[in-house]
């Protein structure tokens, strides 16, 4: 067995490029289902655990799916806002309370996410270095996007801007980074938070710029009387918000009627969720109110629908290689008809001959296999990238 | 002393048959056999090895009735007692020289490979001057060199008997008579019997005995 394993060893290693052909092939095509499987299997836990810790979630009419994917998971679909008025709402109704979230924006490539505080306690999510928001302009970033980007406290992050062609467009806003949480393992890891205000700016609903009363130029005003005062474009509007630009920031018109994209809400018990359900299916509410487990559950369903036709793809391709291994088997053993002669012709039984090529094959398998093992351990560190580009 | 008596061979589904009523090769001596394509000379070496079994016959090796063996049983003897030479070298392409040498003691449990092997081993590769090519790949070797290898191979386990078909067919003639004369220096040395098939006429000086293969006949 020893002589016919090293016999094996050196054949293989003297026809490297078609042994790392082979094995590399046979690695990969191992590892597709493996690795399906796992991708699966732990998006679905992932996706169900973010889902089942969020009991409703409220948003404009339309597609369930997108409201829960933007509210959740803070991808950037296109979604119906809501107004800020409808947080105070459900807080009269004393069944719960409600968390305002606005995501609209990105900062490289990251959600921008408006919130208040009540979201860090309610998602347990503790500030691992600074401190939570406290002023209009600053943000919390998640541990994923501290890494990524190699920020920490003190440093600066600008909001993407929307369109560089559009000049009435949504501005970039430079935020202070005042505080890095800790991994939460969930896209909270992968987020910018601010305060709600912060994305208003953003989004030009509140602004900061020079005082037209105090500076005496007036080619800064177009118009002026006694309760308006009309700004012309070389006003200067301040890109970042600090201690001594602060009081130059200002909403126009009604907090309330602000936008926001969508609402969790935190039922005190069972029952007061189910009422409050019932006041939106009662048009109560012209909102509509989702159990996000419903909704995500609905998604992998889909999804393993999906996965069953690549399952048979991959059996498909399995046996095609299975196939193309017994020929490549037969066809290298008429190559080493010679060899193999010799060897019998020397002295070789007919098993010594089966247990060396036996060897040859277990070794590629064996090579096979870890490669596949070792592409699986490799995927793991990917399942979120994974759900996040290819699932939501 | 090896001996063939009333030896009757026919492949399957071929009319080429082979007949041999009386032949033997007394121990220690030095035979060629001659004789054109097709007369079954490789044939011949084949039975005497034990790697085909004739239908009718005895094949004696050493007063061992050879075909009268199980399978395994004649796969040992082979391996233990024989040395066989070819004409094109059959040497194992993926193993280096050393590697082609020692093959006899990795393909077969029945001989143990130990030290003492692997001291045989250089000190025969340095008897035929190949000892600083160990670790080359037969595709490095000129045709003289791995003859040579092979000549190794087959005498490594001291064989009583060696089998050469056409053993200086590939060579240039200076390297043929390189090689006769090492194949004759070593059968001196082991006491061995050679049973040479050739078609080279000019190679015979040095065999104590002729045979013409078509009609039995000593020349």
């Amino acid at each position: 067995m020893k002589q016919s394993f090293y016999l094996a060893v050196k054949y293989l290693m003297f026809y490297k490029f078609r042994t790392l052909v082979l094995t590399i092939s046979i690695g990969l095509i191992l590892f597709l289902p493996l690795g399906l499987e796992k991708l699966i299997s732990e998006s679905e836990s992932q996706m169900l655990e973010r889902a089942d810790a969020t009991p409703l979630v409220i948003g404009a009419k339309g597609s369930s799916t997108d409201l829960v994917i933007n509210t959740l998971y803070f991808e950037k679909n296109k979604i119906e806002p809501i107004h800020l008025g409808l947080i105070d709402t459900l807080n009269n109704m004393d069944l719960g309370y409600a968390i305002p979230m606005l995501s609209a924006f990105k900062a490289r490539d990251f959600p921008i996410v408006g919130t208040d505080l009540d979201y860090f306690s309610f998602r347990n999510l503790s500030i691992a270095t600074g401190r939570n928001l406290q002023l209009v302009g600053e943000c919390v970033i998640g541990s994923e996007v501290a890494n990524q980007l190699d920020l920490s406290v003190g440093d600066h992050l600008v909001s993407s801007p929307e369109n560089f062609i559009d000049l009435a467009g949504v501005y970039p806003l430079k935020m202070n980074i005042v505080g890095v949480l800790g991994p939460a393992n969930n896209p909270d890891d992968y987020a910018v938070f601010t305060d709600l205000k912060t994305n208003w700016i953003i989004m030009g609903l509140g602004h900061g710029h020079q005082d037209l009363q105090s500076i005496n130029d007036p080619s800064l005003v177009l118009k002026k009387d006694s309760t308006k005062v009309t700004a012309s474009a070389k006003v200067f509007m301040y890109n970042e918000i600090n201690t001594k630009n602060l009081d130059d920031f200002h909403f126009h018109g009604t907090m309330s009627d602000y936008p926001i994209s969508s609402a969790l809400f935190i039922p005190k018990d069972v029952k007061s969720g189910i009422i409050l359900r019932g006041r939106f299916e009662s048009k109560e509410l012209k909102e509509q109110i989702i159990v996000p487990s419903v909704v995500v559950e609905n998604l992998l369903q889909t999804i393993f629908r999906i996965k069953k036709i690549f399952d048979m793809v991959f059996a498909l391709v399995g046996l095609a290689t299975l196939i193309i291994i017994l020929l490549i088997v037969i066809l290298t053993l008429r190559l080493r008809k010679d060899e193999l002669f010799t060897m019998f012709t020397i002295g070789s039984s007919k098993y010594k001959t089966i247990e060396i090529i036996g060897f040859e094959l277990l070794i590629i398998l064996s090579l096979s296999l870890s490669i596949a093992l070792v592409f699986y351990w490799i995927t793991g560190f990917y399942i979120e990238t994974f759900i996040r580009q290819f699932i939501i | 002393m090896v001996a063939l008596e009333n030896v009757f061979f026919q492949y399957p589904d071929a009319e080429f048959r082979l007949n041999i009523d009386n032949l033997s090769f007394k121990q220690g001596s030095k035979t060629a056999i001659i004789g054109t394509s097709g007369y079954g000379k490789t044939t011949m070496l084949n039975i005497i090895a034990g790697i085909i079994t004739p239908q009718e016959g005895t094949v004696k090796v050493n007063d061992q009735i050879i075909n009268k063996l199980e399978d395994a049983q004649r796969r040992n003897f082979r391996i233990q007692r024989i040395g066989f030479i070819f004409q094109d070298f059959k040497l194992i392409p993926y193993l280096n020289v050393m590697d082609n040498i020692l093959l006899p003691y990795r393909i077969n449990s029945s001989i143990s490979m130990n030290n003492e092997t692997l001291q045989s081993a250089v000190s025969i590769a340095e008897e035929l001057g190949i000892k600083d090519k160990m670790k080359n790949y037969p595709s490095k070797l000129s045709q003289g060199e791995r003859q040579r290898v092979a000549i190794c191979r087959a005498l490594l386990n001291r064989p009583s008997l060696i089998l050469a078909d056409e053993p200086t067919g590939n060579l240039d003639p200076d390297n043929k008579k390189k090689i006769m004369d090492i194949l004759f220096d070593s059968v001196d040395k082991f006491k061995a019997t050679l049973i040479t098939v050739t078609h080279d006429h000019d190679m015979l000086r040095g065999f104590d005995k002729t045979i013409d293969f078509k009609n039995f006949q000593e020349i």
